[in-house]
């Protein structure tokens, strides 16, 4: 493991590139804690959904070692919003949460979405994000993971960009530079703690399961900063850019997929069985609606910039 | 309306463009088939859905009027080569999805999907691989009115196109529509329209790209249909055989908003349908290759397994 310090102190380590025919399934934990893999889980609805994502990748997966960049004016962070039960409104989340009582902690989520297409409602910069996380909902940190669809819009010309990250705030984003990703790609993510509640590390991984390509890292909490574990996230934001709220993109519809969250105990919590979160503009008019589909499945739709 | 003969004979008809700022809310019917948009349905669930579409891509609608080119490729119909795993899944050679049936002396008239259009992948760097998202009007045998889009994808290389058909099971090609800009990541609408239920002869299809706002449609013809099902379907194309290995890597695709509605003004939710796997001989004995999954009565998911 090859430790590194970032920008602004934020540590993160890289893992070993695994061998080419690495099978998840015979090599040890030691191995796979070497070369940045999620563990084999023993729970067999989870053990099923390893084997499906890793037998559609063991033919092309290439491990890349990943390369950082901090956008210092990039955070994703926190809701936004005044906790309640039920549907809740939000200057910056929609999506799905589940929350666990005090005592209990999330260790461990996943989720798979295919990354949007996006477009500017008009001119200027808009930004969207899709990620899963750990914590926020409460809790002043995130542990988190996504892929940013921004565009920018000057009359007729409309330039989109895309590219995957990583952030445990109240650290800044931090942009994954050589894992491609483009509109349309299936994005497995898993983000593993180590206890859950009390963590100061975790270990990233995510595949891009369209191109093939798969990277992992292990991220060290801010300073002063420990896992609470209490909420667990599947998102569609608009971040906060330079400060200010941003203007959300128009994203279409994202479906997240697989959207599971785990306990300290090992208790599969299913993304679609807590609240969901909409998300509104400064007159409260909707932007972004979440649906819980099914227990794993989250729907997000942008509904935003109507015409009266 | 104006009337284009392609070649082999095919005949479309290209709508006017409508005026800027249209609304589809106050355009009366004969506006509305003037300029090519969707008649505004009767029925409450549809008509929100309507509004829904329509607020959303109203400030940037642009009509594109479609070009064509004949590809010499063909979408099959479901051919469902036994029972899979009960009696309400069935495998396939080449497509994979869902497939609702209307009710005895009934028929389809029209029908509508969404979906994000997945980027995909070829499997290996030799060869050429095919994938196509579409939803389609037809019968367990027979004719079948179709529209999506599909790829062709070598290596790195990747060409897409939207695109419909309306053929015979031995005759007929697919038409892409070569001026149409759909994108991977792009969220799609598309609504066919029959004239009549069982035994049309014409129909329209309609195409929303929500992403960038761009809209065509056009009035197609083909042989009479029996329009006893509908379908949402992933697949590839016939013309180079029926083997599962040539699916291009396709990851998910979510199909939503799956309605059909029937000449008796039936709504059939596409979930309550039958699902319908690609497995690698088209049998039930064979390895599943891309597998569809009911999510709810209005979602389906299917996801390449390779």
């Amino acid at each position: 493991m090859k430790h590194i310090t970032l920008d602004g102190g934020i540590k993160v380590a890289t893992f070993k590139i695994p061998p080419p025919d690495i099978d998840p399934f015979a090599a040890s934990q030691a191995e796979l804690r070497m070369y940045g893999l999620p563990p084999v889980p023993d729970d067999p609805h989870q053990l099923a959904r390893y084997r499906r994502v890793f037998n559609h990748l063991k033919r092309k997966l290439t491990f890349v070692e990943p390369a950082f960049q901090v956008n210092p004016d990039r955070f994703h962070g926190l809701p936004r919003r005044a906790v309640s039960e039920g549907t809740q409104l939000s200057s910056g989340w929609s999506g799905a949460v589940v929350r666990l009582p005090q005592g209990q902690s999330f260790r461990w989520i996943e989720g798979d979405f295919v990354v949007p297409n996006v477009d500017a409602p008009s001119d200027g910069s808009f930004y969207s994000a899709v990620w899963i996380g750990i914590d926020g909902d409460p809790g002043i940190q995130v542990f988190q993971a996504g892929v940013s669809c921004d565009v920018h819009r000057s009359g007729s010309s409309v330039q989109p960009s895309f590219y995957a990250w990583w952030e445990w705030f109240p650290n800044p984003e931090v942009g994954i530079k050589n894992l491609p990703v483009s509109p349309g790609d299936m994005i497995t993510m898993v983000l593993c703690s180590t206890q859950g509640q009390g963590s100061t590390e975790g270990t990233v991984f995510i595949a891009n399961r369209t191109a093939g390509i798969g990277t992992s890292m292990a991220l060290t909490a801010p300073a002063n900063i420990t896992l609470l574990g209490r909420s667990a996230e599947w998102i569609v934001e608009a971040p906060n850019v330079d400060g200010t709220q941003s203007r959300l993109a128009d994203y279409g519809e994202v479906f997240f997929s697989a959207c599971e969250a785990v306990t300290g105990t090992g208790a599969l919590v299913d993304g679609g069985s807590g609240d969901n979160i909409n998300m509104v503009d400064g007159t409260l008019s909707l932007i972004s609606v979440a649906e819980l589909i099914t227990p794993a499945v989250v729907r997000c739709q942008y509904v935003g910039a109507l015409p009266a | 309306m104006k009337h284009v003969t392609l070649e082999g004979g095919i005949r479309v008809g290209i709508f006017e463009k409508p005026p800027t700022g249209m609304d589809p809310f106050t355009a009366s019917q004969a506006e509305l088939r003037k300029y090519g948009l969707p008649p505004v349905p009767e029925d409450p669930r549809l008509r929100e859905r309507y509004q829904r579409l329509f607020r959303q891509i109203r400030r940037k609608l642009t009509f594109v009027e479609p070009a064509f080119r004949v590809n010499p490729a063909r979408f099959p119909r479901p051919a469902i080569g036994g029972i899979f795993g009960g009696p309400e899944t069935f495998a396939s050679p080449a497509t994979s999805g869902i497939l609702v049936t209307a009710p005895s002396g009934d028929s389809i008239r029209w029908m509508q999907g969404d979906w994000v259009v997945p980027n995909v992948s070829a499997p290996t760097q030799d060869g050429e691989y095919f994938c196509a998202f579409w939803i389609g009007i037809g019968g367990s045998q027979g004719p079948a009115f179709q529209a999506g889009v599909h790829y062709r994808v070598s290596g790195t290389n990747r060409q897409m196109f939207a695109f419909w058909e309306w053929l015979s099971p031995s005759n007929g090609h697919i038409l892409d529509i070569t001026n149409f800009s759909v994108r991977p990541g792009d969220l799609l609408s598309v609504i066919l329209c029959t004239a009549q239920g069982a035994g049309s002869t014409d129909g329209t299809v309609y195409f929303f790209n929500r992403t960038t706002g761009g809209h065509t449609s056009v009035a197609v013809s083909g042989p009479a249909v029996a329009a006893s099902t509908a379908e949402w379907s992933v697949g590839f194309p016939f013309l180079w055989g029926g083997n599962a290995s040539i699916l291009a890597d396709y990851g998910e695709v979510f199909f939503a908003e799956c309605q059909a509605v029937t000449n008796a003004f039936i709504l059939i939710d596409g979930g309550t349908g039958s699902n319908v796997n690609i497995t690698s001989d088209g049998t039930a004995n064979g390895a599943v290759v891309s597998e569809s999954i009911v999510i709810t009565d209005t979602i389906v998911q299917c996801v390449y397994l390779g």
